[in-house]
């Protein structure tokens, strides 16, 4: 059996309470999980042309958001997240590092996101989000938005 | 654990990247990944980061629902076997053109893993000296692995398949 033991949906959908957001927001970029993002973004980084803008339906406190500006700053970039107050830190984040006029993270659900993405959209991001979806049908609906949001914005084209 | 590169009926490319945990195979990595990741974060990132790994899919899982969508082999995906836990990095390149992530397997050189291993440490350290990268490939088993070639060979290298290694 894959994974060799049952899934175990997170208890949560959304990670709206202050410690969750607060513990996210300190461990972002440290440690290995911090790791993760920082090499994911060294990799996105040259991959992409410039008129790029980046969605992600799901994301850390702005933290990645932030350092993907800074590797790129001739792109925009547009995340979402469920949790209000993940976008409110992750804003105020984004503001003190003085990139808002290029970041902008917004209230946003990964089943039903396509609707909303920017129009000139080059890349859809998913990091470290999926297995936030409680069953594998929201996942192929999240994927689903995905293929739909690429034909919809001409993502990559 | 995916990337994808799908070039559509249309002639669009709908470009977009999944990387995510992978469910691993022994209920004791649960643990494994605090020590190693988290040992120093907040209860409630560990917490979140033990439900995380709990919730993962399996490559599996994840691969047959991208493939229920954009149809069979056409979204490119890989399932990281090499250094478990920590984020690497691998000379290793599958890119089939110009902006064009990409990534394949094949076998892994004793020193392209000593140059992961070393491309890691230094991120950990200083995230600005890791070779820039032309290809991707990413996921775990409770870890993260990325693939590319270094800006400055321009040439493609052998592709990587390591022997599983258990978690």
């Amino acid at each position: 059996m894959p994974g060799g033991f049952a899934r175990r949906p997170e208890p949560n959908s959304a990670m709206d309470t202050p410690d969750q957001v607060s513990a996210f927001d300190s461990q972002a970029v440290r440690g290995a999980d911090g790791r993760h993002l920082l090499l994911h973004g060294r990799c996105l980084q040259p991959a992409h042309s410039p008129r790029w803008t980046a969605g992600r339906p799901r994301l850390r406190p702005g933290r990645f958001a932030a350092f993907l500006a800074g590797l790129r700053r001739d792109i925009r970039i547009v995340g979402y997240d469920l949790s209000p107050l993940m976008v409110e830190t992750g804003n105020a984040n984004i503001r003190a590092a003085g990139l808002a006029d290029r970041v902008e993270l917004r209230l946003g659900d990964m089943t039903s996101f396509a609707d909303q993405m920017p129009r000139d959209t080059d890349l859809i991001n998913c990091l470290f989000a999926v297995h936030h979806l409680p069953s594998l049908d929201e996942v192929r609906q999240c994927i689903s938005q995905i293929g739909r949001a690429g034909r919809e914005t001409g993502c990559g084209s | 654990m995916h990337l994808a590169d799908r070039q559509g009926g249309a002639g669009n490319r709908v470009r977009f990247m999944i990387l995510d945990l992978v469910r691993p195979r022994h209920f004791s990595t649960r643990r494994a990944m605090q020590r190693s990741s988290c040992r120093d974060a907040p209860s409630a990132f560990q917490v979140d980061t033990t439900n995380s790994l709990m919730a993962a899919y399996s490559h599996e899982e994840i691969k047959a629902a991208v493939d229920a969508v954009f149809g069979p082999g056409a979204v490119r995906s890989i399932c990281s076997r090499v250094l478990p836990l920590l984020p690497g990095f691998l000379a290793s390149q599958g890119g089939r053109g110009r902006n064009t992530p990409a990534g394949h397997r094949g076998r892994l050189s004793g020193t392209a893993v000593r140059s992961a291993r070393a491309s890691a440490s230094r991120a950990a350290l200083d995230p600005s000296r890791v070779p820039q990268v032309t290809g991707w490939i990413a996921s775990e088993g409770a870890g993260t692995h990325w693939s590319g070639t270094p800006a400055s060979s321009g040439r493609p290298s052998r592709g990587f398949r390591l022997p599983p290694r258990r978690l």
